[in-house]
């Protein structure tokens, strides 16, 4: 017993002394290790992120900057029929690319209303456990990750990966993003003139993962976060691409979509859904290269010029508010759309009788049944 | 040469003489044994010989008796049995008429040889009257010194025989035993020599200590000998009471009220040193055992049920009387303790710590106080005390009650580094060192990592190899805690908090293992600290871990030309563990470099072989090199290939020690690093590892777990060369098949361990050969098995406590086989079956991955199933 006892007795613990039990430990790390290989041998040839594949049709929407952010609404809305699983066997064999960025967006599926049947479609609860996002503009679903240990704005800290196959929409480069982040974010379609990057939602900020979190609590924390960033000045460098204007080389700035927790019927269609439809316009300082243009090599004495940058709208989008971020195609999360996709013509028309439409009569029609409900 | 002579010259001060007796006797004992032993029982029997012969001659009897080796004994109980009776019948009584002897000494010697005749014929049924008779003569003799003598050879007995031959004399034992111990007993030799027989039969009275009775009477005699005239008796009861507590802690919630209790705390205070330290020990032993019974109670309550045994707190109701005690016993320590001594000032900081376990959150404002008053004293011993306290309650009570303490203390104790004593500075060095492993988080990178980290290194300077070891661990702890470990990341993390000290820390640390010596093991721990900081070194320290294993390299290949020099068994063991070591540290380098590792491969590889050859039958060597290639093998990957052919000729001998576990064990892990790093390439050799493999599963000597590594070792080369793995495709599936059937009783703990690990080998198996053959053209080869491949899944999905991993598994290697075979109707048949759509579904929770693979897993199925 005493011999136990003066053996621990203030000394390291003995596996860091005694070169018997070192070894054992070493031996115990190697076969950790080859089974940690082994899996990861395993899984690359497995395709863990294959879902990124199952629900898209053949065209591949990554490189195309006008690409709806709703590509199922491409085809049919996405139904458990057979058609739609064959396309998924077909695509399934198709080798993927793997990539941990892929498919990590919380995924809307189309909110499926109908004027017709007894149901409208509309979520039951729509008033009380829902939040909305509106407007939602016109750009491409990415992901901006910056990176663990640099700090902001010194070093090519950020990265836009596309929604679906994670890749790299442009180069690294220098944001004022905190290390450690995660957004889920849209790429406005007019980024090179306005440098602007949409902020939906946040998977993780400065390290600290909440996507357990609420929805509404996401939204806050997000609005709060990105209004605590300081503001940078643009990209010394312009994009340059012949022409003398100035041309953002990446997004610098980032801007939170409006979200909406008052989903009261009155005001969804008073406030909410009019917005949607509406293109918001926002100031943007762009630096002014027509007159110096070799001060932009110096940086800093650049001339700003006011501009405002029109924001296109795309829709509407609803969450469930108890619902945590989900990546992938989520059933959690509606759209809304200005517009069906079937028509190709990128200049939506705003009079045709696209889903938010539906979806605003549907809300009147809503509204007059809880009227006659109480004047009964 | 007479007996007499002989076996006085065998205990001369003289090594030739005693050599040379040693050696007559040895012969004597093997060329005529019954006259041997005959003639060593009468001259223990003779009163006419000096006493220290008489001690030699019971010895010499006892040592052919029993051994240590298991095989000799065995061998000595099978010549004592076929001795003839009459023999045995005269070296018996002689022995018991001994124990009467008016010498009281070479009564004790008499006892060890009954003693060890009991051992050897008590189990076999034999001597069935020697019981009865040592009762008779505790009981009726009148015979002071018989008395003694028996109750010495009872407790003999008790410590070397299986409690159960006993059990059916225990309650007349025990006693004869009690008996002797009573307050009543004139003699304090015969209460000593009964408390000692009380001891050892402890733990054979269990039946009795369900009884109250017996036990309040028990109890009674052992609290009344702690009060005993004689120290040594009072010694001897408060050995009996550690061991009680020990045995039968959920007995004693009365005792301790009515007794024990202040007993104790009064015994902690005793002048007499060994009352001091048993007492000490009591609190210690209540403190363990409370540790355990919160463990227990936790897992209890985790299933939902109740604990077999409740704590009864002992600890914390007692806490108020026994940290003052402790805490004043703290400061007994002596002037220039003697290196493997034990005193009160360690046994009580021993204790303290058992406490902080025990009673977690109340330990700390219990020794604040006393910390905050001496710690700052004149007196080293009351500044030891202090931070010894500190350092002893850092684990138990909750970190978040901790930290501002620590942050608090951190200064300081980086100060005290400096103090002008050396036992405060190893205290404090080991303190650090635990807050290091600990709480790390009280170390702030920008406030106390540079004074930290300069203190230890300037310690590792000292002359003390105990202070060295300590500082050593607390970098190593550094290291660990706040360097960048590759595995936790994507990508290479330029750059961490340790930058700035990596270069400094490791230089200090190679010179600490320049030294020659390794007392209190100091060397060893700064070559684990190295391997600590190399491998969670960031992109910025890079250059340090290239000019370190340039170092190590050099003292390899250095060590590799002494070997000649090698005098010894100690010169060789020092030898085998430098060598150790640089391996341990090269296998963090290749780790870290990986592919990196390229232009230094030859030389490793060189002195690796060298080293092999050099280590002869030594399997630890062997082994620490073998880890190395495979940790290279991994980093090359394909060129990996060239040192192949030289390296095989070498492995094959380890892969068939069969009798050797571990050297066997990293073998066959070695197959698996190689088929992974080549990749199709290692199909050339997969005819000899499969063939050796194979061998090695039907081998008998072979340990189980080893098996286990060699299916796992199946699927690594299967995965590697895909379908060429198919000349042993039916071969494995069929070991394979066998090995998945068995069903592990569900009583039996260890064997339902086993198969659960034998399992994960399978499944890893069974998904190295489905990846492997996957979209390959000979995938349908696998369709004969799949119904097998599916049973052992079931078979693990019906298992409630499979692990995670088996669960992980399990999903993957059914979307393997989905994935595979889509398309195929009979796999279709299969997957159909309602429980695949049930595992598949299961919604319970688990890690990430894990349902990220069932998820997939689901979609395999369901593709293969439309």
């Amino acid at each position: 017993m005493t011999k136990d006892r003066k053996a621990t007795y203030k000394v390291p613990p003995s596996f860091v002394t005694n070169a018997a039990e070192s070894q054992e430990l070493r031996r115990r790390k190697a076969l950790d290790e080859q089974k940690r290989k082994r899996a990861q041998r395993v899984n690359s040839s497995r395709q863990l992120d294959i879902f990124a594949q199952l629900n898209l049709g053949d065209s591949d929407d990554e490189e195309e900057p006008h690409a709806p952010i709703h590509p199922e609404t491409a085809s049919s809305p996405p139904t458990k029929d057979g058609s739609s699983r064959k396309k998924r066997k077909q695509k399934a064999k198709k080798p993927p690319a793997k990539n941990k960025w892929a498919d990590q967006c919380m995924y809307a599926e189309m909110l499926e209303m109908s004027e017709t049947g007894p149901q409208d479609g509309l979520p039951e609860d729509l008033e009380t456990a829902w939040v909305a996002v509106a407007p939602v503009p016109v750009g491409k679903r990415c992901l901006a990750v910056t990176d663990q240990n640099s700090g902001p704005g010194h070093v090519s800290n950020t990265s836009l990966r596309s929604r679906k196959q994670g890749k790299f929409l442009m180069p690294r480069f220098a944001s004022i993003l905190p290390p450690s982040s995660v957004l889920d974010c849209i790429l406005d379609d007019n980024w090179r003139e306005n440098g602007i990057l949409h902020v939906l939602d946040v998977l993780k900020w400065k390290g600290q993962d909440i996507m357990d979190c609420e929805a509404p609590f996401r939204f806050w924390w997000r609005d709060t976060r990105l209004a605590e960033l300081p503001v940078s000045p643009p990209p010394s460098k312009s994009g340059d691409d012949g022409s003398n204007v100035y041309r953002f080389p990446h997004p610098s700035r980032f801007f939170a979509i409006p979200h909406h927790t008052d989903t009261s019927l009155p005001s969804l269609l008073s406030r909410i859904i009019p917005l949607a439809r509406t293109t918001r316009s926002i100031t943007v300082d762009v630096p002014n290269i027509n007159t110096e243009s070799d001060a932009m090599a110096v940086d800093q004495m650049v001339a700003m010029q006011q501009q405002t940058a029109e924001i296109r709208a795309d829709g509407l989008l609803l969450y469930v508010s108890e619902a945590s971020y989900e990546t992938g195609p989520s059933p959690l999360s509606s759209w809304v759309p200005i517009a069906n996709y079937e028509s190709s013509d990128i200049m939506v028309d705003v009079s045709a009788d696209g889903p938010l439409n539906v979806f605003q009569r549907l809300i009147e029609h809503r509204i007059r049944v809880v009227e006659s409900q109480m004047e009964t | 040469m007479n007996a007499n002579d002989l076996l006085a010259n065998s205990l001369s001060a003289d090594a030739n003489t005693r050599q040379d007796a040693t050696q007559k006797l040895e012969n004597a004992s093997r060329d005529n044994y019954p006259e041997y032993m005959l003639m060593l029982s009468s001259v223990l029997v003779d009163e006419n010989s000096p006493l220290h012969v008489r001690n030699a001659a019971g010895l010499a009897l006892k040592n052919a008796l029993t051994a240590r080796e298991s095989a000799r004994i065995t061998e000595y109980a099978n010549r004592w049995i076929n001795l003839n009776t009459e023999a045995k019948t005269k070296i018996k009584n002689d022995a018991l008429m001994t124990l009467a002897s008016s010498q009281q000494k070479a009564g004790a010697f008499a006892s060890q040889v009954v003693a060890a005749i009991a051992a050897v014929e008590l189990p076999l049924g034999q001597w069935g009257d020697l019981i009865e008779l040592l009762l008779g003569f505790i009981n009726t003799g009148t015979n002071v010194n018989l008395r003694i003598a028996t109750l010495q050879t009872i407790g003999f007995i008790c410590e070397s025989i299986k409690p159960e031959i006993l059990t059916l004399r225990s309650n007349e034992i025990l006693t004869a035993v009690i008996h002797g111990a009573r307050k009543e007993e004139p003699s304090p030799e015969v209460q000593l020599a009964a408390i000692h027989a009380l001891y050892n039969s402890l733990e054979f009275v269990r039946d009795n200590f369900e009884r109250e009775g017996e036990r309040n009477y028990i109890m009674q005699v052992v609290c009344e000998a702690t009060q005993n005239s004689s120290v040594n008796v009072q010694v001897g009861a408060f050995e009996c009471l550690v061991r009680i507590m020990g045995l039968y802690y959920d007995k004693m919630g009365l005792y301790m009220e009515q007794a024990l209790f202040g007993l104790t705390v009064v015994g902690m205070k005793h002048p007499d040193e060994r009352v001091c330290l048993q007492a000490v020990e009591f609190w210690s032993t209540v403190c363990e055992e409370e540790v355990d019974l919160a463990i227990e109670a936790q897992e209890a309550q985790e299933y939902g049920e109740q604990p077999e045994t409740e704590s009864k707190h002992f600890a914390k109701i007692a806490l108020p009387e026994i940290v003052p005690v402790l805490l004043l016993l703290l400061t007994k320590q002596e002037e220039l303790a003697e290196e493997d001594e034990w005193n009160v000032s360690m046994a009580a900081g021993t204790c303290l710590s058992l406490l902080a376990g025990a009673v977690q959150d109340a330990i700390v404002p219990a020794v604040i106080p006393f910390i905050e008053a001496h710690i700052k004293s004149t007196d080293w011993h009351h500044r030891e005390a202090a931070v010894m306290t500190f350092g002893s309650i850092l684990e138990g009570p909750d970190p978040i009650v901790l930290t501002p303490l620590v942050s608090q203390a951190l200064p300081l104790l980086i100060d005290m580094m400096s103090d002008s004593n050396a036992d405060v500075q190893d205290t404090t060095a080991w303190t650090l060192g635990r807050i290091c492993d600990l709480l790390i988080q009280t170390v702030k990178p920008d406030v106390h990592l540079h004074p930290l980290v300069s203190a230890l290194v300037g310690a590792l300077a000292s002359e003390h190899p105990r202070i060295v070891a300590n500082c050593c661990w607390a970098l190593m702890n550094l290291g660990e805690q706040l360097g960048a470990f590759d595995s936790e990341h994507e990508e290479p993390v330029p750059t961490g908090p340790l930058s700035p000290y990596c270069e400094g820390v490791v230089q200090a640390l190679l010179r600490v293992t320049e030294s020659g010596g390794n007392e209190h093991n100091f060397r060893t721990a700064a070559y684990e600290a190295i391997a600590a900081y190399l491998s969670g070194a960031t992109v910025d320290s890079i250059p340090v871990v290239q000019n370190t294993v340039l170092a190590i390299l050099q003292r390899m290949e250095q060590l590799l030309g002494m070997q000649n020099q090698i005098l010894g068994v100690d010169d060789r063991n020092n030898w085998n563990e430098l060598q150790g070591n640089f391996c341990s540290v090269i296998i963090c380098v290749i780790r870290k470099l990986d592919a990196g590792i390229q232009p230094l491969a030859d030389r490793i590889m060189t002195l690796l072989l060298q080293l092999i050859q050099s280590a002869g039958k030594t399997s630890t060597i062997l082994e620490d090199a073998f880890l190395v290639v495979g940790a290279l093998a991994e980093a090359l990957k394909t060129n990996f290939l060239p040192y192949i052919q030289a390296f095989l000729p070498f492995l094959y001998p380890a892969l068939k020690a069969h009798e050797d576990t571990q050297l066997c064990t990293v073998a066959v892990g070695i197959i698996g690093d190689i088929a992974r790093a080549l990749g199709p390439a290692s199909a050339q050799y997969a005819n000899q590892f499969m063939t050796v493999l194979l061998e090695n599963l039907q081998s008998e000597v072979l340990n189980r777990n080893v098996k286990i590594t060699i299916l796992s070792g199946f699927g690594d080369i299967a995965i590697a060369i895909g379908p060429a793995f198919e000349p042993f495709l039916d071969t494995t599936m069929s070991v394979l098949r066998q090995a998945g059937a068995l069903q592990p009783n569900p009583l039996d703990y260890d064997l339902m361990d086993y198969v659960g690990q034998l399992r994960e080998g399978i499944l890893e198996a069974y998904t190295g050969l489905v990846s492997g053959f996957k979209g390959t053209e000979k995938v349908a080869a696998l369709l004969p098995y799949v119904e097998s491949i599916l049973e052992l899944i079931q078979r693990c999905s019906a298992d409630e406590e499979r692990t995670d991993a088996q669960m992980k598994l399990s999903y993957g290697l059914l979307g393997d086989l989905a994935e595979a075979l889509q398309g195929s109707p009979q796999l279709k048949q299969s997957l159909l079956k309602p429980w695949i759509a049930q595992e598949l579904r299961t919604k319970h929770r688990m890690p990430a991955e894990t349902n990220k693979t069932r998820r997939w897993a689901r979609e395999m199925v369901k593709l293969a199933t439309q």
